[in-house]
């Protein structure tokens, strides 16, 4: 076998040689690790817009009765999918929003503060309006998604923004 | 203080067998009680003749060459290093690969472990441990010079297994004029004529007598 085959090159016995790095290496790396990035962000991105595409085709669920959950309280439930955790609640007797529960700032559940009308993070105290899911204090910028709510035959009924 | 050119010697036929390098090389700091080196017991049924097994160094090592996994590596000053814990496998193909017998495995850390001529100790001048012990010195540290002078026996870094040259960095006794080294399996095998020289025939003591008496 000759000694200039490519693996020996790879994995040569010197030890210099093994630690060494050529520049031509070195930027090849550089260079096929940042495509690499490029092409994992881009698949990200699409993925997320293809979700989008896809959840406004989703039609609108019945989540809870009428008289289920009483003025001030809340109901948790899953939409579009089962990986998906909204909250929905009762501001006034006729009076239902639905959120994502998912916090904008790092994704903790928020919970319902009934006395304050808000929706508090426990994580880093993010506080949103429970009125219009607004975020109002703490770290998150963004406001909660929020899920349009209609009323039908006696059950609430939640659809995504269309 | 060992010299620039200090080198490593070894006379097998001037070993007693007494494990002093053995125990010595388990007492090296480093080495965390595990001997990196052993003793061979020649023929134990027709001679009581031993041999320390220090890695003789190669120029070119077989153990990593054959190494799957990148763990053996030799650095400029020819030191052939045991293996890179993160990277053996324990898969025992240097042990197999070795002509002189030097890596040994062990199951306990699943690693290989051979010497590496106390490479942490000759950086800062002093001598292998081995070397400091053997009370016949058939482990020796020091000049070609110093060890021309005080032995009969040449040394010699040229080797023959099975018809592959071999050239080593440590050095290897034997009897003046003898330049090469030639080993074959086939020479040992049941109902082989060996066509070996017998290094223990030839006049290395009658000569060493001659330097003696005169």
């Amino acid at each position: 076998m000759p000694d200039s085959v490519r693996w020996k090159e790879d994995f040569p016995v010197p030890s210099a040689e093994d630690s060494y790095a050529t520049r031509r290496e070195f930027t090849k790396f550089l260079g096929l690790t940042s495509v690499a990035f490029l092409a994992g962000t881009c698949a990200a991105v699409a993925r997320k817009l293809w979700e989008q595409v896809t959840a406004k085709a989703t039609t609108a669920v019945a989540v809870a009765s009428l008289d289920e959950i009483p003025a001030g309280g809340s109901k948790l439930f899953r939409y579009p999918t089962e990986n998906d955790a909204c909250i929905l609640l009762r501001l006034a007797p006729e009076k239902f929003v639905a959120f994502n529960q998912n916090c904008t700032h790092l994704n903790c559940p928020v919970h319902f503060e009934a006395e304050s009308s808000q929706l508090v993070c426990p994580c880093h105290h993010g506080f949103f309006s429970a009125e219009d899911g607004k975020a109002v204090a703490g770290p998150p910028r963004r406001g909660l998604n929020a899920l349009t709510v209609s009323l039908r035959d006696g059950q609430v009924w939640v659809q995504h923004d269309s | 203080m060992i010299g620039a050119d200090d080198q490593f010697f070894i006379d097998p036929s001037r070993c007693i067998g007494c494990e002093s390098c053995v125990l010595a090389c388990m007492e090296c700091d480093t080495h965390r009680g595990r001997s990196m080196i052993h003793l061979e017991f020649i023929d134990r049924s027709s001679t009581t003749q031993t041999g320390p097994v220090v890695c003789m160094h190669c120029e070119d090592p077989a153990c990593a060459k054959v190494c799957p996994a990148d763990a053996i590596k030799q650095t400029e000053d020819g030191i052939v290093h045991s293996s890179i814990k993160s990277r053996c496998i324990g898969c025992s193909n240097c042990v197999l690969a070795c002509p002189f017998g030097v890596p040994h495995y062990v199951a306990a850390i699943d690693q290989m472990v051979k010497c590496d001529m106390c490479f942490d100790r000759t950086s800062i001048g002093k001598k292998p441990m081995c070397a400091t012990v053997c009370p016949s010195q058939a482990l020796f540290f020091g000049s070609v010079e110093e060890v021309t002078r005080i032995r009969t026996e040449r040394p010699i870094q040229e080797f023959q297994f099975g018809g592959q040259p071999l050239r080593t960095k440590v050095k290897m006794m034997t009897a003046p004029g003898t330049e090469l080294m030639d080993v074959d399996i086939m020479d040992f095998m049941p109902g082989a004529e060996s066509t070996m020289v017998d290094i223990a025939a030839l006049s290395v003591w009658t000569e060493g007598m001659e330097v003696l008496n005169a």
